[in-house]
């Protein structure tokens, strides 16, 4: 009985890199008090997979990527595969260069972040440009959006270091650490 | 005994066992492609979906609508802790503002009564002459939906809203939404119990206007920016800083004569203007019972000219 129930606690604990990610987009789509329409604000989304792809490959793999950018666009009213097709195209920046990357210091681990959302925010802006005709989107609330994004990231490490501890034992995909 | 009893395997059940491992082997090379390359996979996939979401194909609609109930679901019940704390960080803020918007408000109070006084004298002088052309008056009574904005996006890309209201509530798409000071925009997308609403802001909307007191008909064209800008105006516009622009009712895709906005800079840029609406509390909306007239179908043609018999020659005057 205590087994089972371990292991269920075991299992519950493994998801939580996944739900982080879903309550992210929450806060994305919450409508925040006060927030006009051309306000920016940090993207959480971004964040939360990047810290994770990062710290928990194992457990965050390019299909938890695929899911959240899919839960986004069809919750957010953004062409289905919009968001989907940017988080993975962010992804591929870092799958299978986890390790390489948390060796770096912190500064260079910020520029990773700051590259991983330039793609993120480029595909997504091509994408939804193409989507309405080769229109180009204004670049100034994107920029903005990107700005914002970039200097309340190294905010995320702390937040989310409990949950991280919860989770458990570091394991790479590549082997444990 | 038992062994004897055993049934030797028939070439049935060797070909079924075949199959099995044969399945099984596809199976597990299918996985190992897809872990292989899972990103490239993904990426196909949501290309798919974006292509299928282009053609509009129903079931991507109805799984779009469906998430969107979903969401407004969950975000009804995460928007009270929410806002509790934003409301916290907003007493403060009022707390600060209140004195100085207190002596803005007098002086605007002062002004208003002198329009006001302006206005009656004008109502009164319209309805009279209103009485002598027997003209009806706009805008047209129409039944009112209240909704509650659930989501937002959150993006540069998209300016719209999820509301707490849908099909059940009899919310059709393209009816327009407004709040308590004007236009927001209007329904892009109806699930059974949400609505999704296209801002006026978003760089997708364009609303057949008139400005005021000039009569110039144009188009407000969003840019995602907080000041959309008028486009197709005559050649000549005598627009200016501070006249009003509403809905024109042009094509039948709002009600005519809806506050959307105040002209707030006339230049080389083009003609920009603040929306009514108080996007900073955009917390209920209403929806208006407005049905867009239907386009024309594709084949009408222009009537035929009809033959006018000429008029009887006026007999000559003193014949």
């Amino acid at each position: 009985m205590i087994g089972a129930r371990t292991t269920l606690a075991r299992l519950a604990r493994r998801q939580l890199p996944m739900v982080s990610a879903l309550a992210a987009v929450l806060v994305d789509l919450a409508p925040l008090p006060d927030a006009a329409p051309h306000s920016l604000f940090p993207l959480a989304t971004p964040m939360v997979t990047f810290h994770w792809a990062l710290r928990r490959p194992d457990l965050f793999t390019p299909l938890s990527f695929l899911l959240v950018g899919l839960v986004l666009d069809a919750a957010g009213g953004l062409p289905l595969g919009t968001t989907g097709l940017a988080l993975l195209a962010a992804a591929a920046l870092v799958h299978g260069r986890e390790r390489v990357l948390l060796a770096q210091p912190p500064l260079l681990l910020w520029g990773a972040f700051a590259l991983f959302l330039a793609v993120f925010e480029g595909v997504r802006w091509s994408v939804v440009g193409l989507w309405h005709g080769l229109e180009a989107r204004p670049l100034g609330p994107l920029l903005g959006e990107y700005l914002i994004t970039v200097s309340v990231q190294p905010l995320m490490g702390p937040l989310l270091a409990p949950l991280e501890r919860w989770v458990g034992r570091i394991r790479h995909a590549t082997g444990s650490r | 005994m038992a062994r004897a009893a055993a049934r030797s395997p028939t070439s049935e059940d060797i070909r079924r066992l075949l199959w099995q491992r044969r399945l099984r082997l596809w199976w597990l090379l299918l996985r190992r492609v897809l872990r292989r390359f899972a990103i490239l996979s993904g990426a196909v996939l949501c290309a798919v979906l974006l292509v299928a979401a282009k053609l509009d194909i129903a079931l991507v609609r109805f799984v779009q609508a469906r998430a969107g109930d979903a969401a407004a679901l969950v975000l009804d019940a995460v928007r009270l802790p929410l806002a509790a704390v934003g409301r916290l960080g907003e007493t403060v803020g009022e707390i600060v503002a209140v004195w100085r918007e207190n002596r803005r408000l007098e002086a605007e109070n002062r002004r208003l009564l002198e329009w006001r006084r302006e206005a009656i004298r004008l109502s009164v002088e319209n309805q009279a002459l209103r009485r002598m052309l027997a003209m009806p008056t706009v805008p047209m009574p129409m039944r009112r939906t209240a909704a509650r904005v659930v989501a937002d996006p959150g993006s540069a890309f998209a300016h719209t809203r999820l509301v707490d209201a849908g099909s059940e509530r009899g919310i059709r798409v393209g009816m327009p939404v407004m709040d308590d000071h004007g236009l927001v925009g209007r329904v892009v997308a109806v699930g059974r119990w949400s609505a999704r609403i296209l801002l006026l802001l978003d760089s997708a909307s364009r609303i057949p206007v008139v400005v005021e007191p000039s009569g110039d008909h144009a188009i407000l064209e969003g840019n995602n920016g907080p000041h959309p800008g008028l486009r197709f105006l005559p050649l000549e516009p005598r627009v200016e800083v501070g006249d009003r622009v509403l809905t024109s009712g042009a094509g039948g895709l709002f009600p005519p004569g809806l506050p959307v906005g105040e002209v707030v800079a006339v230049g080389e840029r083009g003609v920009e203007v603040r929306p009514y609406a108080d996007w900073s509390r955009l917390d209920h909306v209403v929806v208006l019972d407005w049905r867009p007239l239907p386009p024309p179908p594709a084949d009408a043609q222009p009537a035929p000219p009809v033959a006018v018999p000429a008029p009887a020659a006026a007999p000559e005057a003193g014949t």
